[in-house]
C-alpha cells in the first residue's frame, strides 16, 4: 500500500535513431533498419515514408515495449521503454543522413549512414555442385531452412510430378521472402502452382517444432528417360530474430530484431521411367477425354472447313498431339493443318484443363463421304496401362465449290519441284535493252510516212489533168478490150468506133486537149511538142484516118486484127516516148 | 562373251538412268531421303554452270526449307520473285516462311511486349511494292502497247474526216500518251526495286541486334531468327576491321548487325 501511495517519478524523456546492423554498410538491394528507442514517451513515432538513397519497405513495426519501475528510499521512478524498427532497402550507393525526428515533442539525434557500391550479396557462398542437403546462408543455421519434396522420384516420362518447397523456421516472422533465382528442372517442362501458403503453420520435423509454409509449388514432366536432376533456388528474405534476456525486475524478458537470410532447398534426382512400348502415336500422358465437333455446318469441294477435336482432363497437357489425319482421313477430305489452343488450371498436385485442336480439312470434289473414327492413345501413368478413346464418325455432304477459290485462305508449303527452264548467266530486263526505244521511235516514223503518202495521194486526187493522163492509158486499153471483143463478133462497125474512141479518148486525156480541139493538126502538133516522133505522129495520125475511112467508108482494105495491133502499139509508143515532164 | 556385255548393260542400266533423270527429279529423290545435302548441291552445282531461273530458286528454297534452314530458303525465294514477281510457288512459299520465322521470333521475345511484325509501309511504299510486284517486263509491254494505241489514235486524228471520230481521236491519243508514259515510270520503278540492294534476310539462326555497330554495345530487343527480312539502312567498319549494316525491322527491332550474319538479297546477273 505505502508502494502504491509513493509518488511517482517519471524519468527523463528521449528518443534515439540508430542504423543496424550497426557499422555495416549495405550494398544495393540490402536490407537494413532504423531503430527507434524512445524512453518515457507516450506517443507513438510517425511512419517513416520516405529515407534518402533507399526504399521504405516498411515503415514502422514496433519491436518491444517494456517498463521499468525503480524504488529508492521510497522514491518510486518508473521507466517506460519502446523500441520500433523501419526496414529499408538500399538503393543508391553514398553517404546520407536522417533526422531528428519528434515523438511526442521529444526530437531525436540525427544519423548518419552509408550504402556501398556491392551488395553483400554478392559475396555469399554460391551453392556447389551435388549439393544435397538444406542450407542456410545465416549464422544460426537451423532456425530457417527450405526443404524440397516430390510426390514421385520415379515417375514415367511425361507423368506430372508435384514438386513442393517447404519453408521451417523458429524465427517469430518471415517477410519480405522472395525467390532470387528461377528454378533448374533439368529435362523437364513445368507450370507453376498457386497453391501456396498464405501463413505460417506448426510442423514438427525431425522431432523439432517449427514453423512452417509451403512457399513454392510446381508441376514438373519429365521429357525423356533416365535421371533428371532439379536444382533447388535461392530464395532471400528478412526474419524476426527473437532474443531474450534477464530483467532484474521482470524476469526473463524478450526483444525481436530483423535479420536478412538467404536459403535454398536441397536437389532432387528423379528416375525417369520410359513409356511401356506400344505400337501408334502416342496422344498424352494422363487421364484424358476426346470429343470431336463439326464446326462447319456445310461442306463444299475446294472450300476449307472445321473439324474440332478437343482432349480434356488431367497431365501433360502442353504435348498433347493428334493421330496423323492425313492417314486417316479419305483422300477425298484432305487435310491441311490444326491450330490448337490450350486452356488449362494448374492445382495442387496436377494440371488439368482441355486442348482444342481445330483441324482444317479440304473436300476435293462433291460427295457423300465419311469422317472416320479417329483414335487416340493415352498412356495411363496411375495404373501404367494404355488405352485408346475413339471419337464418332462424321457422314457429310459435300455439294460443289468454287475450285478458282481453293486454298487461297490457306498457307500451305508446296513442296513441289517444277522443271527448271531456261538457265541464263545474264537477265536483261526489257527496260535495260537500248532497242526497246525503237518500239516507240518505229510507230511514230510510220505515222510520219503515212502522213506523207496521205498528203501526196491527196495532192494527185486533187489534179484533174494529171489525174486524166495517168488514167489516159488505162481507158484506153480498156476501150481497146472493147474494140477486140467486137472484132471477134465480128462486128465491124463496132470495132472501128470503139477503136477511134479509144484513139481520141486516149490522145485527149494524155495532151489535156478537151474534144473540140481535136483536130489532126492539133494533135500532131502536140504530140511532137511532148516528145513523140514523127513517126509516131504520122501512125497516130493514119490510124485515125484508116478507121475513120473503115467507119465511114466502105473501106474493105483493112484488117481488123492489124487495125487494132497496131492502136495497141502506138499506145505503147506514145507511152514510152512521151516526156514524164509533160 | 555376249551375256558379259548384257550383265554390264543390266548393272549400268540404274546408273543411265540416274543421269537421264531431269535435275528437278534427282533434288526430288534426294528429298524424300532427306539428303538435303545433296539436293542443294546438285541445285548449286547447276546454278553455277548454267545459269539461273525462277524456278531454280525457288526449288533451291524448297530444299533450304525442308532442310530448316529459314534464312537461305527465305533469300532464295525473294531471289525467285525478283525474276518473276509473279512466281505463285515462291510467293506462296515466301508466306509460309514469313509466317514459321514470325512464329519464331515471337517466341524469342518470351513475356516482353515487342513487336516483331515488320513496320506497315507507308502509302507511297505499298504503291511501290504493288508496281514492283507486276515486274517491269509487264509495264514495260504495258507502256509499248499504250503508245502504239495513241499513234494510232493520232493517226485517226489526223486522217479522218468526220468530226467526232477525230475528236475521240485527238483526246483519246492524249490518254494514252499519258498512260503509257506512266507505265513507262512503273517499269523503272519495278527495275529499280528488282535490283535494290536495301533489302537483306538474316541468314544467322538466332542473333541479337545491338545498339551500335560495336561488339560491347548493348542488345536491342530480343533476339531475331534467321529468314527475318530486314531493310538495311547504313553501312559501317569498327576500329577492328569488322563490317557492320544498320538494320530496320520495325520501332522496336532498329540496330546493328554483323554483316556476316545478314544478306542483301539481289540476283547475280540482273
Amino acid at each position: 500500500m505505502l508502494l502504491l501511495s509513493a509518488p511517482v517519478a517519471r524519468g527523463a524523456q528521449s528518443v534515439s535513431i540508430s542504423i543496424q546492423p550497426s557499422g555495416a554498410v549495405p550494398g544495393p538491394g540490402d536490407t537494413f533498419y532504423l531503430i527507434i528507442d524512445t524512453k518515457n514517451v507516450n506517443h507513438q513515432p510517425q511512419p517513416v515514408t520516405s529515407m534518402p538513397g533507399c526504399k521504405v519497405l516498411f515503415p514502422l513495426q514496433q519491436r518491444q515495449m517494456s517498463q521499468h519501475t525503480t524504488v529508492i528510499n521510497g522514491q518510486t521512478t518508473m521507466v517506460m521503454s519502446a523500441s520500433y524498427a523501419v526496414t529499408l532497402r538500399a538503393e543508391t550507393p553514398g553517404t546520407y543522413s536522417f533526422g531528428p525526428i519528434t515523438v511526442g515533442g521529444v526530437k531525436s539525434n540525427r544519423v548518419t549512414y552509408r550504402i556501398g557500391n556491392s551488395s553483400s550479396r554478392q559475396g555469399a557462398p554460391s551453392p556447389q555442385p551435388g549439393h544435397q542437403g538444406p542450407s542456410l546462408s545465416s549464422t544460426d543455421n537451423g532456425n530457417l531452412f527450405l526443404r524440397a519434396t516430390v510426390s514421385n522420384s520415379s515417375p514415367y516420362e511425361q507423368q506430372g510430378v508435384e514438386y513442393v518447397v517447404r519453408l521451417y523456421t523458429s524465427y517469430t516472422s518471415i517477410f519480405d521472402w522472395t525467390a532470387a533465382a528461377s528454378p533448374k528442372f533439368g529435362n523437364c517442362t513445368y507450370d507453376a502452382s498457386e497453391a501456396v501458403s498464405r501463413s505460417l503453420s506448426l510442423v514438427e520435423y525431425n522431432g523439432r517444432a517449427y514453423e512452417s509454409a509451403i512457399i513454392a509449388r510446381y508441376i514438373i514432366y519429365p521429357t525423356q528417360p533416365g535421371v533428371a536432376k532439379i536444382l533447388g533456388n535461392a530464395y532471400t528474405g528478412s526474419v524476426a530474430q527473437r532474443f531474450t534476456y534477464d530483467d532484474p525486475m521482470f524476469g526473463t524478458m524478450s526483444r525481436i530484431q530483423p535479420k536478412q537470410v538467404e536459403a535454398r532447398p536441397n536437389d532432387i534426382e528423379l528416375n525417369v521411367k520410359p513409356l511401356p512400348p506400344h505400337e501408334g502415336l502416342v496422344s498424352g500422358v494422363g487421364d484424358f477425354r476426346v470429343t470431336a465437333q463439326l464446326i462447319s455446318k456445310t461442306f463444299k469441294a475446294h472450300q476449307p472447313a472445321t473439324v474440332r477435336y478437343t482432349i480434356s482432363g488431367t497431365g501433360n497437357l502442353g504435348y498433347l498431339s493428334l493421330p496423323d489425319l492425313k492417314e486417316i482421313y479419305p483422300a477425298e477430305i484432305k487435310f491441311i493443318k490444326s491450330d490448337d489452343q490450350m486452356k488449362k488450371e494448374v492445382g495442387a498436385s496436377s494440371v488439368s484443363g482441355s486442348v482444342t485442336f481445330d483441324c482444317t480439312v479440304l473436300p476435293q470434289r462433291a460427295g457423300e463421304f465419311t469422317l472416320p473414327k479417329v483414335p487416340f492413345l493415352f498412356f495411363n501413368p496411375e495404373n501404367g496401362a494404355y488405352y485408346t478413346i475413339e471419337t464418332p464418325e462424321f457422314h457429310i455432304t459435300v455439294g460443289e465449290g468454287d475450285k478458282s477459290r481453293a486454298e487461297e485462305d490457306i498457307l500451305v508449303f508446296d513442296s513441289t519441284f517444277k522443271p527448271l527452264g531456261d538457265l541464263s548467266r545474264k537477265h536483261t530486263l526489257l527496260l535495260s535493252y537500248p532497242w526497246i526505244w525503237a518500239c516507240y521511235a518505229a510507230p511514230v516514223m510510220l505515222l510520219v510516212l503515212l502522213i506523207v503518202v496521205y498528203r501526196k495521194r491527196m495532192a494527185r486526187l486533187a489534179d484533174i489533168n494529171g489525174m486524166r493522163m495517168r488514167r489516159a492509158g488505162k481507158l484506153a486499153r480498156k476501150r481497146l478490150r472493147k474494140a477486140y471483143d467486137a472484132m471477134r463478133r465480128s462486128d465491124s462497125s463496132r470495132f472501128y468506133e470503139e477503136m477511134l474512141t479509144a484513139l481520141w479518148g486516149y490522145i485527149g486525156d494524155k495532151l489535156s486537149m478537151p474534144t473540140s480541139e481535136l483536130s489532126r493538126d492539133n494533135v500532131s502538133e502536140n504530140l511532137l511538142q511532148v516528145g513523140v516522133s514523127d513517126k509516131g505522129v504520122a501512125d497516130a495520125i493514119d490510124l485515125i484516118d484508116t478507121c475513120e475511112m473503115a467507119k465511114y467508108g466502105s473501106y474493105a482494105g483493112a484488117d481488123m486484127m492489124s487495125v487494132y495491133d497496131r492502136g495497141c502499139s502506138l499506145i505503147n509508143l506514145i507511152e514510152k516516148e512521151m516526156t514524164p515532164a509533160s | 562373251m555376249r551375256n558379259i556385255f548384257l550383265i554390264l548393260i543390266v548393272l549400268c542400266a540404274p546408273m543411265l538412268r540416274a543421269q537421264t533423270l531431269p535435275i528437278e527429279a534427282r533434288v526430288k529423290q534426294y528429298c524424300d531421303a532427306r539428303n538435303y545435302n545433296s539436293a542443294i548441291s546438285v541445285l548449286q552445282g547447276e546454278l553455277t554452270r548454267s545459269g539461273s531461273s525462277p524456278a531454280l530458286y525457288c526449288n533451291l528454297g524448297n530444299v533450304y526449307y525442308m532442310a530448316g534452314n529459314f534464312g537461305a530458303a527465305t533469300l532464295n525465294y525473294s531471289r525467285a520473285l525478283r525474276l518473276d514477281p509473279r512466281n505463285a510457288q515462291a510467293l506462296n512459299n515466301l508466306k509460309v516462311v514469313r509466317a514459321q520465322v514470325q512464329q519464331l521470333n515471337e517466341a524469342e521475345c518470351g513475356d516482353r511486349n515487342l513487336d516483331v511484325s515488320p513496320a506497315s509501309p507507308d502509302v507511297m511504299q505499298s504503291i511501290g511494292a504493288w508496281i514492283a510486284s507486276r515486274g517491269s517486263n509487264f509495264w514495260c509491254v504495258l507502256s509499248i502497247v499504250l503508245f502504239v494505241l495513241c499513234i494510232t489514235a493520232v493517226a485517226i486524228y489526223l486522217l479522218v474526216a468526220n468530226v467526232a471520230v477525230r475528236k475521240w481521236g485527238f483526246f483519246g491519243a492524249g490518254a494514252l500518251l499519258l498512260f503509257s508514259g506512266i507505265s513507262l515510270g512503273c517499269s523503272a520503278v519495278a527495275r529499280n526495286a528488282v535490283r535494290s540492294t536495301g533489302k537483306a534476310v538474316v541468314m544467322t539462326p538466332t542473333v541479337t541486334l545491338k545498339s551500335n555497330f560495336a561488339q560491347e554495345s548493348k542488345d536491342v530487343a530480343a533476339p531475331i531468327t534467321g529468314g527475318t527480312e530486314v531493310t538495311v539502312t547504313d553501312r559501317r567498319t569498327d576500329a577492328a576491321g569488322t563490317q557492320w549494316v544498320r538494320v530496320y525491322l520495325n520501332a522496336d527491332y532498329a540496330g546493328w548487325l554483323h554483316a556476316a550474319d545478314v544478306e542483301v538479297i539481289s540476283v547475280p546477273g540482273l
